[in-house]
């Protein structure tokens, strides 16, 4: 009998770990008002998760078990465990917040506030907004330096990059990009850093140490969010209207490919351990998974209504 | 005097606002009809970009002010029953996948209760029927929650709905 207690006991504990080691994504379902979890390894949804009213934004914590989404209607941000797949909190932020990144540590989550032209700054021990940091007219995308020091903010409708220290509350500089920036995405090494301008359908690259566009590449139409490919030296694209992603090469600053993929993508993000992109099409309400190597389509997953996972929605396996 | 530079300030302070943002989640519309003539009949009726004030009953007329009506990069002047304008931009003009595909450039929430549309007609065979799809996404112009009922994603989504519906069904009678 004890034996049998003692079985059962290590497999669940087996069954838990074997779980929490799987990569998963969170996708937030503006039109359902949930998240689908789903286990990247099997490729199936393996919880729905009800949060705020119209979820947009995704950031999710490597090192310790949260997710973080933005809930622009019910202005809030939910809190989810993402080792029981459960939603454990929710935070009152502004008035519409939509771009969200948590730090490298964990310890803070950094929202845009598309009404209030502010970034506000939640301490996550507490689940308080602990300070804000006021920026340029409707803020979008955000990300941050990978030493946490850095936040970068596109500010859509000022055609700008705003770059913080964020501790000091004290702005670095303003870049001017393209029209409407939205998606932000730092480069794995933060050397770089891609905006995605929707109205003039192009990416500013971005050298984050002199703080000026290198480069400014054409893409689709209304691309959206990007995705760097840090063994393949490219970034991927999505691009809203075009239903298209664009793979640019920053070997020479140059789009190689178009890939077809589903009606209006707009998150996307890459497992570089599975030679994974993940998009979210939006118009299609489902997820598809596309090989880096072959660029092709490999598996589409149903997800709720009007996927959008604005953000970095992958959760790694805790390292060892 | 004071009181006016007040109200200056707080008009300016709220331009980018009014000019550019709009309602927290896009919102998606979409429609269909069967159509018992061909792809080419069908699509002979609405490849040009004007031609929505043949087959939209709610569009009284139509102008080109930029550009070749059957070429992306074209800019239409639609006039709604009620008298008022929207200016669209003809995005893509695919012959080889029967594929219009176009977008609001400038809102007028007189017009529909939206700040933003980007729109797609596609057609496709059917055993020698046409299945036309329309499909559009919008945000509501009202920025924040809480709109009222006119301006809010159902009362956009009743009037975009609405006037998909009676292009269709306009569409349908011409090819037919």
């Amino acid at each position: 009998m004890i034996h049998l207690q003692t079985a059962i006991a290590m497999l669940l504990s087996a069954i838990s770990a074997g779980l929490a080691a799987a990569p998963f994504a969170y996708i937030t379902n503006q039109g359902s008002d949930n998240v689908s979890v789903i286990d990247l390894a099997s490729r199936q949804v393996i919880q729905t998760l009800d949060v705020g009213e119209k979820p947009a934004g995704i950031a999710v914590s490597q090192t310790d078990n949260r997710a973080y989404v933005s809930n622009p209607e019910s202005r809030e941000i939910t809190v989810i465990d993402t080792e029981k797949q459960e939603v454990i909190s929710s935070v009152s932020v502004g008035n519409g917040p939509v771009g969200i990144a948590v730090s490298p540590d964990g310890k803070q989550t950094f929202v845009s506030d598309w009404y209030d032209h502010a970034v506000y700054i939640i301490d996550n021990s507490r689940l308080v907004v602990s300070d804000t940091i006021q920026v340029g007219h409707s803020p979008a995308g955000l990300d941050l330096s990978p030493d946490g020091k850095k936040l970068y903010v596109a500010i859509r409708d000022d055609n700008n990059l705003m770059v913080f220290d964020w501790k000091r509350k004290e702005l670095l500089e303003t870049i001017m990009v393209g029209k409407a920036p939205f998606g932000v995405t730092v480069s794995h090494e933060g050397e770089l850093v891609f905006v995605a301008n929707v109205q003039s359908s192009d990416i500013s690259i971005i050298n984050s140490l002199t703080n000026k566009v290198i480069k400014t590449v054409h893409t689709g139409l209304f691309p959206y969010g990007i995705a760097h490919d840090h063994l393949g030296n490219r970034i991927f694209v999505t691009n809203q209207r075009d239903s298209t992603v664009s793979v640019i090469s920053l070997d020479d600053f140059k789009l190689t490919h178009t890939l077809a993929v589903g009606e209006y993508p707009e998150g996307i993000d890459i497992n570089p351990e599975r030679n994974e992109i993940y998009v979210a099409n939006w118009f299609d309400d489902n997820l598809i998974v596309i090989n880096t190597q072959s660029l092709e389509i490999i598996d589409e997953i149903a997800t709720g209504t009007g996927s959008r996972a604005f953000g970095r929605f992958i959760k790694f396996p805790n390292s060892p | 005097m004071f009181n006016k530079i007040i109200i200056g300030i707080v008009i300016t302070c709220l331009l980018p606002a009014l000019t550019f943002a709009h309602g927290p989640a896009r919102q998606k519309v979409m429609q269909e009809i069967e159509i018992n003539a061909s792809v080419d009949k069908v699509w002979s009726i609405i490849s040009n970009f004007c031609s929505i004030k043949d087959w939209n009953p709610q569009v009284t007329s139509c102008e080109i002010t930029e550009g070749n009506p059957e070429e992306a990069g074209a800019i239409r002047i639609i006039t709604l029953g009620n008298g008022q304008k929207l200016k669209e931009k003809l995005v893509k003009h695919v012959p080889e996948q029967n594929k219009i595909q176009y977008m609001l450039t400038e809102p007028n929430i007189e017009a529909f209760p939206i700040n933003t549309h980007g729109s797609t007609i596609l057609l496709s065979d059917e055993g020698g029927k046409t299945k036309v799809v329309w499909k559009g996404a919008f945000y509501r112009s009202f920025p924040g929650p809480n709109p009222p009922p006119e301006l809010s994603d159902e009362a956009g989504q009743k009037a975009l709905s609405g006037f998909y519906i009676a292009g269709l069904e306009k569409i349908k009678t011409l090819a037919e």
